[in-house]
């Protein structure tokens, strides 16, 4: 606490003298030995680093199967001092239980990687990622504290998905025989990680760990918004025919969607619960319609629109600012921009660009007022 | 006292499972006969830089037919995958298998890869061998000292995968119609550098 910040206080009258005397009772009690720590952390990260570059610098010369013995010793002695230390790390210093579990997952991780190196064998990335995901997803969602270890487990599932479904694209964008077996799969299992919203919702209420649970479920739903986003984006600019973009496929995510959000709205009572579901349910069926609509330019911008009106209407309901903001401000970008695709022969001329760039001014204004004056209070309960 | 044990039993899994993963690609690894095989690099340049080589196998009796923009039915295929002729390590050329029953007769059976460069199932043409990045310097003087030819050991296993072993160079043939027919000369042992 800065005794400068105290002495203004004191000079605007926003403190009198006998708080600010409390306030620097307070702080001297329970001030911290920063420089001390600074210096033990100093010294216990200089040798840190000089064991990693000792290691570092000899790593080629040592035998393949030493290199993964001393690897696995590591995720071995980490795993032990989680499971000796690990209740009483989680109730004192959540975050260094946080730091470790990042720390061994990503170890785990590197390992496949290191045993690929060691026997000379490759296969597809998804491969490992899923096994990776099979070994350290109960570890993690067990004892996950925050947004680290809930993002690891998240990007690890999406991209996982996503190079398996990359893997197989030459059959998926082979028009003449779409398999229709492998695009129901790819489309299915691409949408899966939306399933993760409806159980971390229902966990929330249920667990201590409430800030991880609220992470994996934000980012599943914004794994769906984004993707439903996209796919609006896409269909403005072409039709859909087949494959990953067919009716079926659209379908399928619809009715995903559609289900998780039912199962989010059920699983978590309240504003907050019910926004989450009509947004994930509205983004399913973005997807399906985008099926309808896609070829057209309007019909695609319209409904990119929409959709994301409806998350500013959801965003009003449960009292997210951020998430308003967010929605005001994508629509305005959406509308610039379909200003730029209906005019576009006039931007060739200086009286169009001056029409443009007054719409721009106009859209923006409109936005900045509608997001000042509807926003909802701060409040970061989203 | 059911929490501490699922959380621990959540700790152990992965380490149990990494273990156990170990374990199998090292028992994996011991099986399966070695052989010799000829390869080329992308790029004599290229070849050796990072913490790998990657390079192309010159399978001989079964190379690769030249891309000429078109991908005509049934070229570049090998459906059944190929069969190793000679006796391991010595390669003397690869054939193609054009059934199920010649493949169960071959006694070194090499698996194609599903998606080749023609569409279709090809054999193996690519391969990637983790090098020491310290090795590349010279790996890289020994290709550029002369005329050598790069000879991949590869382990083939009963299930027809390949994994490569160790990368090596042999003087080259005079000629290359006899580098197909018959890789392996007297010179070949003429103490080749090795890298693991």
């Amino acid at each position: 606490m800065s005794e400068r910040k105290l002495q203004a206080w004191l000079a605007a009258g926003v403190i009198d003298a006998d708080t600010a005397g409390r306030i620097r009772a307070w702080e001297a009690e329970h001030s911290r030995p920063l420089a001390l720590w600074a210096v033990i952390g100093i010294g216990a990260l200089a040798i840190g680093l000089g064991v990693i570059s000792v290691v570092a610098a000899n790593w080629e010369d040592v035998p393949g199967m030493v290199r993964l013995a001393i690897h696995f010793t590591v995720m071995l002695a980490l795993g032990g001092f989680l499971g000796w230390r690990g209740e009483a790390l989680g109730r004192d210093h959540p975050w260094g239980l946080e730091a470790a579990l990042f720390v061994l997952a990503m170890l785990g991780m590197a390992f496949f990687g290191h045993i690929g190196q060691v026997y000379q064998t490759s296969s597809p990335l998804w491969q490992p990622l899923a096994t990776w995901l099979l070994l350290f997803a109960p570890l993690l969602l067990l004892r996950g504290q925050s947004w680290l270890t809930a993002a690891l487990l998240f990007v690890v599932m999406a991209y996982c998905v996503w190079d398996y479904a990359g893997g197989l694209e030459p059959r998926l964008l082979d028009d003449r025989s779409p398999d229709t077996l492998v695009v129901a799969r790819v489309a299915l299992i691409t949408a899966a990680p939306l399933l993760l919203a409806p159980l971390a919702a229902w966990m929330r209420g249920r667990s201590i760990r409430e800030a991880f649970w609220k992470r994996l479920e934000q980012l599943a739903l914004a794994y769906a918004v984004g993707g439903a986003s996209l796919i609006v984006i896409a269909a403005g600019l072409d039709r859909f025919e087949g494959g990953i973009m067919g009716l079926a496929a659209q379908s399928e995510r619809a009715g995903l969607a559609l289900a998780a959000g039912a199962m989010i709205a059920w699983a978590r009572r309240g504003r907050s619960g019910e926004a989450t579901g009509l947004v994930m349910a509205g983004a399913g069926l973005a997807c399906f319609i985008a099926y309808l609509f896609s070829g057209s330019q309007i019909g695609g911008g319209l409904l990119f629109m929409t959709l994301w009106t409806g998350i500013a209407a959801a965003a009003l309901h449960a009292g997210w600012r951020g998430v308003f903001q967010l929605a005001v401000a994508m629509v305005a970008l959406r509308l610039i921009v379909l200003s730029f695709e209906l005019a576009s022969d006039l931007l060739t001329s200086g009286f169009g660009l001056i029409v443009a760039g007054l719409m721009i001014l106009g859209v923006a204004f409109v936005a900045v007022r509608v997001s000042r004056a509807f926003a909802p209070p701060k409040d970061d309960s989203e | 006292m059911n929490r501490r044990l699922a959380s621990l039993a959540a700790i152990a899994l992965p380490l149990v499972g990494l273990a156990g993963m170990w374990a199998s690609t090292e028992q994996w690894s011991r099986q399966g006969t070695d052989w010799l095989v000829p390869v080329e690099g992308y790029d004599p340049r290229d070849l050796l830089r990072g913490h790998y080589v990657q390079f192309r196998y010159a399978w001989p009796g079964a190379e690769e037919p030249a891309f000429d923009g078109a991908f005509p039915e049934g070229r570049g295929q090998y459906p059944f995958g190929g069969c190793l002729e000679g006796t391991a390590p010595e390669l003397e050329r690869v054939r193609k298998l054009i059934s199920e029953a010649e493949r169960e007769a071959c006694a070194a059976y090499l698996a194609p890869d599903e998606f080749g460069m023609f569409g279709g199932p090809d054999l193996p043409r690519e391969g990637r061998l983790y090098v020491a990045q310290t090795a590349g310097p010279e790996l890289e003087q020994e290709l550029r000292k002369g005329e050598q030819q790069g000879m991949i050991r590869v382990r083939l296993r009963s299930d027809g995968t390949l994994t490569p072993q160790e990368l090596t160079f042999r003087p080259r043939a005079p000629a290359p119609e006899a580098t197909e027919d018959s890789p392996a000369g007297p010179e070949a042992s003429a103490a080749p550098p090795r890298i693991r």
